[in-house]
This record gives structure tokens, sequence and C-alpha cells, in this order.
């Protein structure tokens, strides 16, 4: 076999997958707003019922930029809490920095549904945080946390969190020492060496972080389905029942088409201004 | 990067004491932020296996006693254990066909001088950007178009979607840093294709396929949105059991299965590191 052929028995089997598997649907789904089905049946008819529908309704829109909202909160607030992680991790050594990333990628190997059931205890009107906040009297009656925004946020940025802090991580250990030790030199203070040699240094990462959160965020399902309650009406738990229950899916089509491009115009626009905030690197 | 201007030195705005107070504020709540972040990670997982030895009929915290019912329950629910196996079966085809694809594919990639490498890796590599709900949908309603159904083949064919780019993108990775001269040598003593793969080839990129591998499998085993779109109807695999089982009553059986599924997911993690710390293969994650 010549080395051409050899590549091409290589690669071949995997385009192939790959384009039959995903990229064709993909591009199906797109055109498939366009036409009529009724209850999973292909009446092969034109009709831009389904976009139609989600462009002329106030509804949409109110779903559409409602989980927009969510997924920007969700991706600063994994940011607050990923970026002192990450630094943390950076500062210290030996055993404790062992445990840091033991609990950072620990949560990657456990299901979403295990995380999210737990929160579930957690936060429940008899579960441990209302308890704890009832017997340090912090708070009189327990917070209603669960089927609420409340719930959802914190679930969500747990969920989402290892996902913003390895990238944050990783730019981190690419700082060279060498730029805090001149700072310090030349008589920065510490919060100066963290504001001005650190975060900047450390944009690119926070770019690719942000904008993975992001994605994952704004079309998360397990969390808000189970956390909100069916009444919690983001797009990803409104896509899955109008496939489900109501059976509409040339809308669902639609709805989970205008999903992917909005997810993808946003991340587009994330990249951009991160390139604006940090004009010395190239790369995203 | 300029370090002056990087640094700006200080103009003498803040006095030495007041410097000190805000960096000491400035440390306290980093550490603060840490904590909170760090905790959230691991207290849910941790509430989950206490609760999973409870008592009662219900899920409610802190537990009121010892005992080992929940895990008697679910042993002896026929329906858990079904959605199990096929589960299992379903990420080992899952993973069987990410490796047979995906190997190959990956050391093409690296070493092949064809046109449209580029655009190819990156096609290849795309998914891992798609949002599952996307995937199940466009799967679902592509395939029934063409007269599939939802099945086990549906279903493991739709988790290979997502979990091909783990293990072309892990093995890309360590294939990156092997050394063609190795290959050469053996291809000049009169190795054939198979045995360069063999015996050069392998021996260097295992860590990278294991770790590839582990995780393809984890999140097959794992995943609910897209198998929500494709699995079968009537045998359903365990996480579509227990997001069902979680939505419509907090079944006190799910803490068990959690924490069966967390201790598991632990050990074989424990068990990867051990094998792979050397190999510097997290850092390719």
């Amino acid at each position: 076999m010549t080395p051409a052929a050899r590549d091409r028995w290589s690669v071949g089997p995997a385009v192939i997958f790959t384009a039959a598997m995903i990229g064709l649907p993909v591009i199906f789904l797109f055109l498939l707003g366009f036409l009529k089905i009724d209850r999973g049946v292909f009446t092969g008819k034109f009709s831009p019922e389904g976009y139609a529908a989600i462009f002329t309704d106030p509804y949409y829109a109110q779903v559409f930029l409602r989980t927009l909202a969510i997924a920007l909160l969700v991706t600063l607030l994994c940011l607050l809490l990923g970026y002192p992680i990450a630094f943390f991790f950076y500062r210290t050594q030996g055993r404790l920095k062992g445990a840091i990333l033991l609990a950072v990628m620990a949560p990657l190997l456990t299901s979403t549904l295990v995380r999210t059931f737990g929160w579930m205890v957690l936060l429940g009107r008899d579960g441990a945080v209302n308890h704890a906040l009832l017997a340090t009297h912090i708070i009189n009656s327990p917070i209603e946390f669960l089927f609420t925004l409340k719930g959802v946020l914190i679930g969500m940025t747990q969920v989402l969190l290892p996902y913003m802090v390895l990238p944050l991580m990783a730019a981190l250990e690419t700082v060279s020492p060498m730029l805090e030790e001149a700072a310090i030199n030349l008589g920065a203070s510490r919060w100066q060496v963290f504001w001005r040699i650190l975060i900047p240094q450390t944009l690119p990462g926070m770019a690719g972080g942000v904008a993975l959160v992001f994605i994952l965020a704004f079309s998360e399902f397990p969390v808000p389905s189970l956390l909100g309650g069916a009444t919690f009406k983001i797009l990803p738990v409104y896509i899955y029942q109008t496939m489900t229950t109501l059976l509409d899916w040339s809308r669902g089509a639609a709805l989970a088409s205008i999903l992917l491009l909005g997810s993808g115009l946003i991340v587009f626009l994330i990249q951009w201004i991160f390139k604006r905030l940090s004009p010395w690197t190239t790369a995203a | 990067m300029d370090i002056q201007a990087a640094v700006a030195v200080d103009d003498g705005r803040l006095r030495p004491a007041r410097r000190k107070w805000l960096d000491g504020a400035g440390a306290a709540l980093l550490i603060a932020l840490a904590g909170i972040g760090l905790l959230s990670l691991v207290l849910p997982t941790l509430i989950v296996v206490i609760e999973s030895f409870d008592t009662r009929q219900f899920i409610a915290f802190p537990p009121e006693g010892f005992s080992l019912d929940r895990y008697r329950s679910v042993i002896h629910s026929s329906f858990l254990i079904q959605a199990a196996e096929l589960s299992l079966v379903c990420s080992i085809a899952t993973v069987t066909l990410d490796l047979l694809l995906g190997i190959p594919a990956a050391i093409a990639l690296v070493r092949g001088t064809f046109r449209g490498k580029a655009a190819i890796t990156a096609f290849l590599l795309a998914p891992i950007m798609l949002p599952g709900i996307v995937i199940g949908i466009s799967i679902l309603i592509f395939y029934s178009a063409l007269g599939a159904t939802q099945s086990l083949p549906l279903m493991v064919l739709s988790h290979v979607v997502f979990t091909l780019p783990f293990v072309l993108r892990l093995t890309m990775a360590r294939m990156e840093r092997t050394n063609q001269t190795l290959e050469e040598a053996a291809e000049n003593l009169g190795a054939n294709s198979w045995q360069t793969f063999r015996h050069i080839l392998l021996p260097q990129l295992w860590p990278g396929i294991i770790a590839g591998a582990g995780f393809a499998f984890l999140n097959s085993f794992d995943n609910l949105t897209i198998s929500l779109f494709t699995a079968p109807v009537r045998e359903r695999p365990l996480p579509i059991e227990l997001f069902y089982m979680t939505r419509f009553d907090l079944d006190p059986r799910v803490s068990a299965i959690a924490a069966i599924e967390f201790v598991f997911a632990f050990l074989l993690v424990a068990f990867a590191d051990k094998k792979l710390r050397s190999s510097g293969v997290m850092r390719d994650l």
C-alpha cells in the first residue's frame, strides 16, 4: 500500500462517519424548520411555519433572552469562583495542590445527574443548607431554592465550574515567574501584580474558559430541568418539551437551529471582545 | 510584552499601610471565593454518599441512622439492573468504535502529508463544540426520515459522535510527541505497517489512548441529553431512568446508585492516575 492510500484508509472511515452521523443531520436540521411534519411523519410540504412562529411570537424572544441572561450570569459566576481556585492552585505546592486538582477533576467524572441530585438534597426545604442557615440564625424561615432561579444558578455554576478552572490553571502555568519578580522588584504591590501581570497574561486562557462555559450553559438541559422544574422555561428545556410532549418536530428543529446559531454567534462575540482586551496576543 | 508598561511602577498614590491593608483584603477575598468554589465542587457528591446510608424511606438531610436498605433495594430492582447493563453495553460498544475509527485517523492526521489536513482535523473535532441537545435532535430527525427508530445501535452511533473527538485529540497529542525516526528505522529494518504500529507506535501512544477511552467511556455511560432522543424507548439506559426517578419524585434509591457510580469513577481515576501520572497525559486533556 502506498503511503497516500494508507492515509486515505486511515482517515476515510472517521470522516465518512462524522459526515454521515452529524454533518448531514445538522444540515437537515436547519432545513427542517421549513418542512411540515405531523407527529413524526414527514408530509414533504414546504412551510416556513417552524421559523415564522418563532420570529413572530414574543414568547420565544422572552425564552431566548432568559436563556441568554442565565448563561451569561452562570459564566460570570464561574469566572468569579474559578479564577480564585486556579490562582490558589498556582500559588500552592505539594499535597494541597494535588487535592485541589482532584476536587476540580472529580466532578468531571461524576455524572451531572448525580451532582444535580446532590443539590436537590442540599437545597430542599428540609435540606442541609436550610438546616445550617436556620441553626445559625442567619435566616428565620427556609429559603426556597428548588424550582427557582437561585437553585438553577447554583447547580449550573457548580456543574460547569471545572470547565472554567482547567483552562485557567493551564494559562497560569504558562506565566513566566520572571515577570512577577520583575514587577515586585520595581515596587509593585501584590494586588498590582495580580491585576496588572497575572490577569492580562491569562486573558487568552480566560477567553477559552468563558467560551466553553457559555456554550455549555446555553445548552444545559439536565440541571435546569431538574432544579428548575417543568415550568422553568429556558431554551433547552423548552426544546425538549416541544420534541417529546408536543411532538412538534419542525418547531423543535427550528428552535435547535436557533440555539446552535445563537450560541455560535455569542461565542464569536466573546472571542472578539477578549481579542480587543488583549491586543498583544494573537492566539485565543 | 513590555514589562515596564505592564507593571506601571507604583505612582505613590497609596500609602504603605493602606497598600498592605488592600493586599490583605484582596488575598482574603480570593481565598474566600476559592474556598466557596472548592466546597461547592465537592459537597453535592459527598452529601449524596452520606445520604445513601439513611434508614428513612425519603430524602432528607442529615440522615437519621445507618442502613444498607437503599443498596439492597437497588440490587433487587430488576429495571435498574437492566438499565445499568444497557448503559454498560452501549459504553463498551461506543469506546470500541471510537478506538477503531480514532486511532488510525489520529496517526494519519499527525504523520500524513495529504492536502486539507488542517480542515479535516477541524471537521473531525468539531462535534465537541456542538450542544448535546442539537446532536440528539439532529440524529433523531435525520435517521427517522430514513426510517430508523430509537434503538441501541442508534444510541451507540450518537455517542460515538461526541466521544470520538476525545480519543482523537488525546491520541493526536501523544502522536505529536513521538519520534518519526523510530518508525523509519523500523521500516528500514523490514517491519511492515502493522509491526511498526504494534511495536513502535503503540507503546508510545497508549497513555493517550487509555485516557481518551476512559473519558469516552465515562461520558457515554453518564450521557442523558443525547440518549433522551436516540435511546430505545422501552428499555432505557441508566441516566434516563435516574432522570425520571429524580424528576417525578426524589426516589431515595438514586442516592445509592449515585454513590456506587461515584466510587466506581473514583477507583477508575485513581488507577488511571497511578498508571498515567508519569506520562504527562493529564496536560493533554
